[in-house]
């Protein structure tokens, strides 16, 4: 909220700060009302001063301009072309100096105009922004501001009008309801600084001759005092609309609003004066007031013309069976204040909070009265609110104020004590503040104290509806007292207990992110949440998915998404990762390796799924001077996972190579994934119609795991070290070419003598319909070293199955 | 003995020739010549049935020392040649050194994980240890139990996405603090790292998905001054003892006393400057006693348990910690940024 420290000067002595805001600003912030930021509206009337007209000719060299010579700051006279006519000699003028910065980043300089020099420029309201913002009704004629005589020539501006001012704006927590007016702030500068508060004017009517009431006028009927504790009205009749005088609507756009009409200005003003909301409505409008619920479907056209359907939820005021304001929300078009009010209803009341944020939240009407409302205000002030708004309208735009007034407030508030010994503080605080300054800052509160032995029983104010703890009341103290006067203990940790365990999850992804950056690779941080049409293309295949245990159930939207991109839970990480790589390629970052840990989400039986994942994806190929063989991506990324099984101890892991098929990888080029005998994902190489679609010229892998399987064992154990070393066999087969080659090594294994041996793809040489493959046997010697009778034996068993099995031959 | 005289003259010539070879190889073929199964003096040897029984001994002996000899020559020989060859071959390999090694992909973690490495390492040698929530959250552990009941006002200031009714995209880490209440039993020290979301627009400043971590501590007896004392020693730690740090009192629904927390601003050594909005301070994140309402929701009385809980924001750590100037850079996941968090 903004505050304006002339205003706050009203009720306590503020001025010292005009030319030290950052000083206030301080002071404010520690004390937990946070000054975002401080403004003085009066800069942007630099090098704007009081003149005097000295003289006053017609330009020589055009007929509708004059040339005046004008007196400013040290009896200094400048001569000045000017085109308005309302002037004459001996005017005390407004004189914008070259420098002078005008509404509209117009700049004054020294220019000559039809030949004759003019340095400066005579302005009008308009041209200083004054007039643009108010809503006058009567068309005045273009010309130039005339000051009264008594104005002192070669003043500054804003001086000589008073424009000196420094805007606060003060970011109140939403405990701080208290502190959303300028009284409310000025009561806390006021504890603050331990300076007292002035009295402010109290309401005065002029005596009335009529007299009117408000009762015998109207039916008020308030049908449920939990939802409207506390409700008046006042009539005052005979008003004159009109715009304000411009005190009111400087004061009023200091603080960021704009001037409407005299009385919804007093409104305005009181509300940020005092902090209570109120609404004038036209009396010859309405026959009757009452305060009840909303008719469900029932239509209400709110002050600003939006039509709204009403749930019945809402707290409304109502004539009749018609809803003429949502309670503390917005008031209805139809009985607005209008220029042709003569008879104004004044309401001031409090509404329950939950009720009016319920109904501001429905509609989006974040209301400046809605605001203060849902926080909570001071009922105790609602009467005297009202009565002050009616005596400021009688004064500005005339009428009479009705004798009586409805005050509906059959329980008044009443704080409840909160008990706290000073070893309370002591022991919360980690300090103890001395016992008299903690009642001098309880009492600067406005709260009520009472001690008996050790025991403080403090009473909070009306309008400080946030204190019910002892908790509150400590950070009441600190906060008064300074939060530096808290002294620093030791770092405090776990002491005495059993250090606890990390969360698993977590353990577990960070592992695995470190050994794929030590593995060279990149990790990704994806947003959770991503376009549902862009992630359908790769969800299209629901079952292939579920059996490479990559399964999810419904899918999760956000009910309020930024925008249809960002609106599904992700169920699966492989598209945010194409998309990253999409970025990377426009961006010219022609070959990448990257990984991301995320979860992704999905419903299932009515609850909320979160599974843990690994996505990778490896693109392009770095080039340079001894990158000879092109390796398929789809390689880098199965020997990086490969590596990574290693480091975790994952063992028993199997390649699928006949997994189910998915539409963005291509058919041909892809792997399960199975652990322990469970689907555990899948690699592959993007599909090419999607690499087509997105003019992908690359070479691509992508790949996605469940988290929840790649765990390995804890258990490292080792063997001894053979006496004898192994014996090396190499054999090549002629394999057709859609015989993975992989089979024959499976095959082979399960052939080999020893556990410990082992057999690993050498060479490949591609014919036309066969492949030679090359495979290298490993055998361990037992307790002596190998005969060459058992090596052939060996071997010729070997050769003999994979050949019958596969249908191969040696070559 | 003629053969004799045959054998020492050709022991000379064989001395000459192995001495004069310039080459292994041509020291090799001399040795052939003169030593070979078919070489001079093994056939000169082959003569010697023909001598006398008495002779042959003596001549054996004579072709044995020769033997010796030029054998001890052949080797030193070699050895002088292999020596030379080598040197020479050595001119020959020149290696144009100045070329790069082949290329290795360095790797490197998310500047987020790595900021949140780096908070857990300050943390976890005092005792604390990491626990994790879900991102969806119903609305009781985002916000009732966290003593923000329904239509709250400070529901206003988390913009939140909701999934449904009863269910919403948390809006910060502090609902751990209710799960981990909930299932372990106090004394406490854990922190608990992970995105939160708010439906904040996209903006150099702003991001709908952001990271934080949380804090709990709780034991029997707890004060403002253990908390502030840890946070002050956290900051140092992080940005370098020189900095200092500033409590500011605030407001949150789940801590009474409240505070927020701020380090003086690293970049203009609080001298205020366009990051810190000329301030001087930079704000890191909330922080304050666990207020009693929070314990009573994790059903745990607030008459035996007290404790402190902060947050920090990833994000904005990260920002000042590696000069990053737009927040969205965080989520483009583009290597050019990526590529300059490869040192550890």
């Amino acid at each position: 909220m903004k505050f304006s420290l002339q205003w706050l000067n009203d009720f306590v002595e503020v001025s010292d700060f005009l030319d030290a805001p950052q000083k206030l600003s301080l002071i404010l912030t520690q004390a937990g009302l946070e000054v975002e930021e401080t403004e003085n509206p009066s800069l942007q009337f630099q090098n704007i001063i009081v003149g005097q007209i000295k003289t006053l000719k017609k330009h020589p060299n055009a007929d509708r301009l004059s040339l005046c010579e004008v007196e400013g700051e040290e009896g200094r006279i400048r001569q000045i072309v000017c085109g308005a006519t309302n002037q004459k000699e001996g005017d005390k003028v407004v004189l914008a100096l070259p420098g002078a910065v005008l509404p509209g980043d117009f700049k004054i300089k020294t220019s000559k105009i039809r030949g004759e020099e003019s340095c400066g420029m005579l302005v009008s309201s308009k041209e200083l922004g004054l007039e643009e913002s108010s809503n006058s009704n009567e068309k005045k004629e273009e010309g130039i501001i005339i000051l009264p005589s008594k104005a002192v020539t070669g003043r500054s501006y804003s001086e000589e009008m008073g424009f000196d001012d420094v805007i606060f704006d003060v970011n109140v927590t939403p405990n701080r309801s208290d502190c959303l007016s300028h009284l409310g702030l000025a009561r806390e500068i006021g504890c603050l600084l331990n300076r007292p508060l002035k009295k402010p004017p109290s309401p005065s009517f002029e005596k009335s001759k009529a007299t009117t009431s408000v009762k015998k006028n109207f039916n008020l009927k308030v049908h449920d005092m939990t939802f409207c504790p506390r409700y008046c009205g006042r009539l005052i009749e005979g008003v004159t609309i009109a715009s304000s005088p411009l005190w009111l609507k400087k004061r009023l756009e200091s603080v960021g609003f704009k001037s409407i009409n005299n009385v919804v200005d007093v409104t305005n003003y009181i509300l940020m004066e005092l902090g209570q909301p109120l609404h004038g409505f036209d009396r010859d409008k309405i026959r009757s007031v009452s305060v009840d619920n909303s008719l469900k479907g029932e239509k209400f056209t709110a002050l600003d013309g939006e039509v709204l359907t009403l749930t019945g939820e809402e707290l409304t005021i109502r004539d009749g069976k018609k809803a003429i304001a949502l309670a503390g929300v917005i008031g209805g078009e139809s009985t607005a204040i209008s220029p042709d009010t003569k008879n104004v209803f004044i309401e001031a009341a409090f509404f329950l909070p939950e009720k009016v944020r319920r109904t501001a939240r429905h509609f989006g009407l974040e209301t400046e009265s809605a605001y203060r409302f849902s926080r909570g205000i001071d009922e105790s002030l609602v009467l005297e609110a009202m009565k002050r708004a009616c005596s400021l309208i009688q004064k500005i735009a005339g009428g009479e104020v009705s004798q009586d007034f409805f005050d509906e407030y059959p329980k008044p508030f009443s704080p409840s004590p909160i008990s706290i010994q000073m070893k309370d503080l002591e022991e919360r605080l980690g300090y103890k503040p001395e016992a008299s300054s903690f009642v001098k800052w309880m009492k600067g509160l406005n709260c009520e104290v009472r001690e008996e032995k050790d025991v403080f029983t403090i009473t909070p104010p009306s309008f400080r509806r946030d204190l019910t703890l002892k908790e509150d009341l400590m950070e009441e103290t600190a906060r008064l007292e300074g939060y530096h006067k808290v002294p620093l203990s030791p770092p405090r940790g776990l002491s005495g207990s059993e250090p606890l365990e990390f969360d698993n999850t977590y353990k577990q992804k960070e592992k695995i992110n470190h050994v794929m950056e030590s593995e060279g690779w990149y990790q990704l941080l994806n947003y959770s949440f991503g376009e549902e049409k862009f992630y359908e293309e790769f969800l299209k295949e629901k079952e292939s998915l579920h059996s490479l245990g990559l399964g999810f159930g419904e899918k999760v939207l956000l009910q309020n998404p930024l925008s249809s991109q960002l609106a599904l839970m992700k169920p699966l990480l492989a598209p945010d990762i194409f998309k990253t790589l999409t970025h990377n390629l426009r961006h010219n970052n022609k070959s990448g390796e990257v990984f991301e840990t995320a979860p992704v989400f999905f419903k299932e039986e009515e609850s909320f799924k979160q599974k843990e994942r690994l996505g990778l994806a490896c693109w392009g190929q770095w080039e340079d001077l001894w990158s000879e063989k092109k390796i398929p991506n789809l390689f880098r990324l199965k020997s990086a996972l490969e590596f990574l099984f290693s480091k975790m101890n994952i063992k028993g892991y199997v390649w699928d190579f006949a997994p189910p098929s998915l539409s963005f990888i291509h058919p041909e080029q892809m792997l399960g994934l199975k652990i322990q005998g469970k689907a555990a994902g899948f690699i592959g190489t993007l599909h090419p119609t999607l690499k087509l679609k997105y003019k992908i010229p690359l070479d691509v892998a992508l790949g996605e795991m469940p988290l929840d399987l790649l765990k390995g064992s804890a258990s490292l154990k080792t063997k001894p070290l053979p006496e004898l070393l192994p014996v090396e066999r190499d054999l090549t087969f002629l394999l057709p070419t859609d015989l993975p080659a992989g089979k024959i090594v499976e095959e082979i294994k399960k052939l080999l003598p020893s556990s410990s041996d082992s057999v690993q793809i050498i060479a490949l040489y591609k014919k036309e319909k066969e492949r030679a493959v090359s495979f290298r046997l490993s055998l361990n010697p037992k307790e002596k070293p190998w005969t060459d009778k058992e090596l052939l034996k060996i071997q010729d068993h070997i050769v003999k199955k994979i050949t019958t099995k596969f249908s191969v031959s040696l070559k | 003995m003629e053969i004799k005289k045959k054998l020492q003259s050709l022991h000379e010539l064989a001395k000459k020739a192995y001495s004069s070879s310039d080459s292994s190889q041509a020291l090799y073929s001399e040795k052939v010549k003169y030593m070979g199964k078919k070489g001079e003096i093994s056939r000169l040897m082959g003569e010697m049935k023909n001598l006398s029984p008495e002779e042959r001994p003596l001549l054996g002996k004579v072709f044995n020392q020769i033997q010796k000899d030029l054998d001890d020559l052949y080797l030193k020989k070699q050895e002088e040649l292999k020596i030379k060859e080598v040197s020479h071959l050595i001119e020959k390999e020149t290696l144009d050194v100045s070329l790069p090694g082949p290329h290795k992909s360095r790797g490197a973690l998310h500047p987020i994980s790595k900021t949140i490495d780096r908070i857990v390492n300050i943390f976890s040698p005092l005792g604390y240890t990491v626990r994790t929530g879900p991102f969806i959250e119903s609305d009781w552990y985002n916000f009732e139990a966290l003593n923000i009941p329904p239509f709250h006002p400070s529901r206003d200031e988390q913009d939140t996405f909701y999934i449904n009714k009863s269910h919403v995209l948390r809006t910060h880490t502090s609902p751990v603090q209710i799960h981990v209440l909930e299932r372990e039993k106090p004394p406490l020290a854990v922190l608990a790292p992970g995105a939160a979301f708010r439906s904040d627009d996209m903006d150099a400043s702003h991001s709908p998905m952001f990271h934080q971590v949380e804090g709990l501590f709780v034991d029997k007896k707890v004060s403002l001054a253990d908390l502030k004392g840890l946070l002050s020693y956290f900051l140092k730690k992080l940005f370098g003892s020189h900095v200092k740090v500033r409590f500011r009192p605030s407001f949150f629904p789940f801590t009474e006393p409240s505070a927020e927390y701020d380090v003086s601003c690293v970049f203009c050594k609080g001298k205020g400057c366009s990051f810190c909005k000329q301030s001087g301070w930079i704000e890191v994140g909330g922080c304050g006693l666990v207020h009693p309402k929070v314990f009573e929701s994790a059903k745990l009385s607030p008459d035996l348990w007290q404790g402190f809980a902060f947050g920090l924001g990833v994000e904005r750590l990260a920002i000042i910690l590696y000069g990053i100037p737009d927040i969205r850079l965080f989520y483009q996941n583009d290597l050019r940024f990526l590529k300059q968090f490869e040192a550890l």
